[in-house]
């Protein structure tokens, strides 16, 4: 009996229970409660026990210019800290894969992510110190004889400080599909006539596909979504649209409002992620690889 | 085995009989102090809920009171005054006697019905506090003119201005449109911050929030945007930029004023102009409905008195030594009693002459139109 029913058991099902616990209670049921509370008045947690449903807070957000415009500049300052990432990561990525000697990439890994040792807040800080009037940079160029007026509390700063935190996880993204492309392709292409541009395009783009959607999503998402660095060297016109949700919670204390704009946030980056996939895939059949 | 049984019979008869005595002995205790007319509160609990840490737990404060008075002050502490209210409307004014609340948060506990109005007269050291503190509506008095909320400590974000860089005097919110300073204006990412610099700017009245023409704040506001260099939202946030070279003048906090004042690798010079200091009041009000009102009307008085409102101010108890913060009081005894480095360091040289608390906007709508503004101005 009791080994029947301990047939009857499926140890695989039951590892990944915790796993299957961790995605619901904190990522399915956040997101749900997330769409619940745009539909709900106020702030939820004071006052009165129940606020009540309105639409208040999708007409508020629907009419707010400051929203979209703040949407479009979050969305555009992630594309541009995307491209950026993707053009300074894929040769820094290539040369650890490719051209480091095996036996020391794990030096140059452990450059790139030397950055995650340190908390962002401190990064920040950091990159403020070097920008600022009277430092480091500053203080070379003036050096060099060039005058230059201080990047910090302007959008650029944001641009420049994004960069500097998102960069290492284009990397490490890059990295992980090139070092899996197998050197005798590259040397079979080049063997049988192939230019570097066209073994480029058609074998090492095509492979390094996954790992580069996985970068961008790593890079695009978080960065359209930020308001701290922003607030600290965006000025006094570096607001993103994260910041405007945090204003919500932290400030303002309207829940509702904030999670109606957030889930709104969460599908145009899904939307636009969504897209990205399939614009990729398409690019890819028609250099005649196979994104899977 | 036996033997054993009635040993262990015995020992606990013997400890039940030490138990009972001991409970008469605290019981003698009890009425021993409660018969001591310096201790009229002996046996009384008082339940009090603040920010922790936040100056009432300290020695000098709430085992001062206790020692005074015979009482027990036991603290609940909050996160938010959204868990305060919660708090209290699910039934904490059972246990709650008396709460702190910031300016902007006494109307709406008041108008909810948690907090209930307080003949002045039974709070004798109310005489004390200082006028530019004293009987503020809406944020303490209603329309009948009840007091409800008792001022304790507060807060200034004035003017400051680096005259290493600013090479003509700052002395109204309206000089820091002056082109001079283009780029290296910074003001607090704030929402009540903001709309009372706006009113200031606009000419009207941030107390009288629901009649004020907001196109008028909102042109204002974004004037002063167009002076800019940026927000700031912590001390390192106002430290760095005035250090570097880059932000000088706006408004500032006390902490980084001490620092910078203290600092002899800057400049500093702290204007309160005449139209209005934006500024905090923190007060104690006594919740609906307590058990404990004489007893929370004495701490009340205890906390406003001179000497409590001097170690406040100082740091300093000689009776309860400690390490303690400093907040900057509202006795006017207490203020008169600081020496001349004290009062710079609490922001009280120059005194403010007129203080604009942060407003409080009871209508939803309203307070939306409110944050939009000031969405649209940080953003």
């Amino acid at each position: 009996m009791n080994n029947r029913q301990k047939k009857n058991i499926q140890p695989t099902a039951l590892w990944t229970a915790p796993s299957i616990v961790m995605l619901l209670c904190l990522t399915v049921i956040p997101l749900l409660m997330l769409l619940v509370f745009s539909f709900m008045n106020h702030n939820i947690f004071a006052g009165q026990p129940w606020p009540g449903w309105t639409f208040d807070n999708i007409t508020r957000m629907v009419q707010s210019d400051t929203f979209w415009r703040l949407l479009g500049k979050s969305l555009l300052i992630a594309g541009v800290v995307t491209l950026i990432c993707i053009l300074a990561a894929y040769p820094a990525a290539w040369a650890i894969a490719k051209v480091v000697k095996p036996q020391n990439r794990s030096i140059f890994m452990m450059v790139v992510i030397l950055p995650f040792f340190t908390s962002q807040l401190l990064l920040i800080y950091a990159m403020m110190n070097l920008l600022q009037s009277g430092g480091l940079l500053l203080t070379m160029l003036e050096a060099l004889g060039i005058q230059a007026e201080t990047l910090l509390y302007t959008n650029k700063a944001t641009v420049l400080v994004l960069t500097y935190e998102y960069l290492p996880y284009m990397i490490l993204c890059l990295y992980s599909s090139l070092e899996g492309i197998g050197d005798n392709l590259i040397q079979a292409s080049l063997t049988l006539g192939a230019s570097k541009w066209k073994t480029f395009t058609n074998i090492v783009f095509p492979m390094s596909v996954p790992g580069l959607l996985s970068g961008i999503l790593l890079v695009f998402v978080p960065v359209a979504g930020s308001f701290m660095e922003p607030g600290l060297v965006g000025g006094a016109n570096g607001a993103m649209v994260g910041s405007m949700i945090d204003t919500q919670y932290s400030g303002s204390l309207n829940m509702g409002y904030g999670a109606a704009l957030s889930c709104t946030l969460l599908i145009v980056l899904s939307i636009i992620m969504g897209l990205t996939r399939l614009a990729t895939a398409r690019a890819q059949r028609s250099i005649g690889g196979d994104m899977e | 085995m036996k033997i054993n049984k009635r040993f262990l019979a015995a020992a606990l008869s013997a400890l039940m009989m030490l138990g009972l005595c001991s409970c008469g002995g605290g019981s003698d205790t009890t009425e021993d102090t409660a018969a001591d007319p310096s201790k009229p509160y002996a046996g009384h609990t008082l339940y009090v809920a603040n920010w922790q840490g936040y100056n009432s737990d300290a020695d000098y404060c709430e085992k001062a009171f206790e020692d005074a008075t015979g009482c027990a002050v036991e603290h609940v502490y909050f996160n938010s005054y959204e868990e305060l209210m919660t708090t209290l409307m699910t039934g904490g004014n059972q246990t709650i006697d008396a709460v702190v609340l910031s300016n902007n948060y006494t109307q709406w506990f008041h108008e909810e019905g948690l907090i209930m109005n307080v003949d002045p007269a039974l709070i004798p050291n109310y005489e004390l506090v200082a006028d530019v503190y004293k009987d503020l509506a809406p944020y303490a008095v209603d329309e009948e003119g009840n007091l409800f909320a008792f001022p304790w400590c507060n807060g200034t974000s004035s003017i400051a201005y680096n005259p290493d860089y600013v090479d003509f005097e700052i002395e109204h919110w309206s000089d820091l449109l002056d082109p001079r300073l283009t780029g290296h204006v910074m003001v607090l990412n704030g929402d009540g911050d903001d709309w009372v610099i706006g009113c200031l700017l606009a000419g009207e009245d941030s107390d009288d929030i629901e009649n004020v023409d907001i196109e008028k704040v909102r042109a204002a506001l974004m004037e002063l945007k167009g002076q800019l260099l940026g927000f700031w939202a912590t001390n390192d946030e106002q430290i760095m930029p005035w250090l570097a070279g880059d932000f000088w003048a706006g408004e500032i906090w006390s902490g980084p004023y001490t620092e910078l004042i203290n600092n002899p690798d800057t400049n500093i010079k702290l204007v309160h102009p005449e139209e209005g200091t934006v500024g905090y009041i923190d007060y104690w009000s006594i919740v609906e409905g307590t058990d404990e009102f004489d007893l929370a009307c004495e701490w009340i008085n205890w906390i406003e008195s001179t000497e409590q409102q001097t170690a406040m101010a100082t740091g300093v108890s000689e009776a309860y030594p400690g390490d303690y913060f400093t907040y900057t009081p509202i006795n006017a005894e207490a203020i008169n009693n600081l020496t001349d480095e004290q009062k710079v360091i609490l922001q009280l040289d120059p005194m403010p002459t007129t203080i604009k608390l942060l407003p409080y906007i009871a209508d939803p709508e309203l307070k939306d139109q409110w944050t939009d503004l000031y969405q649209e101005f940080v953003s």
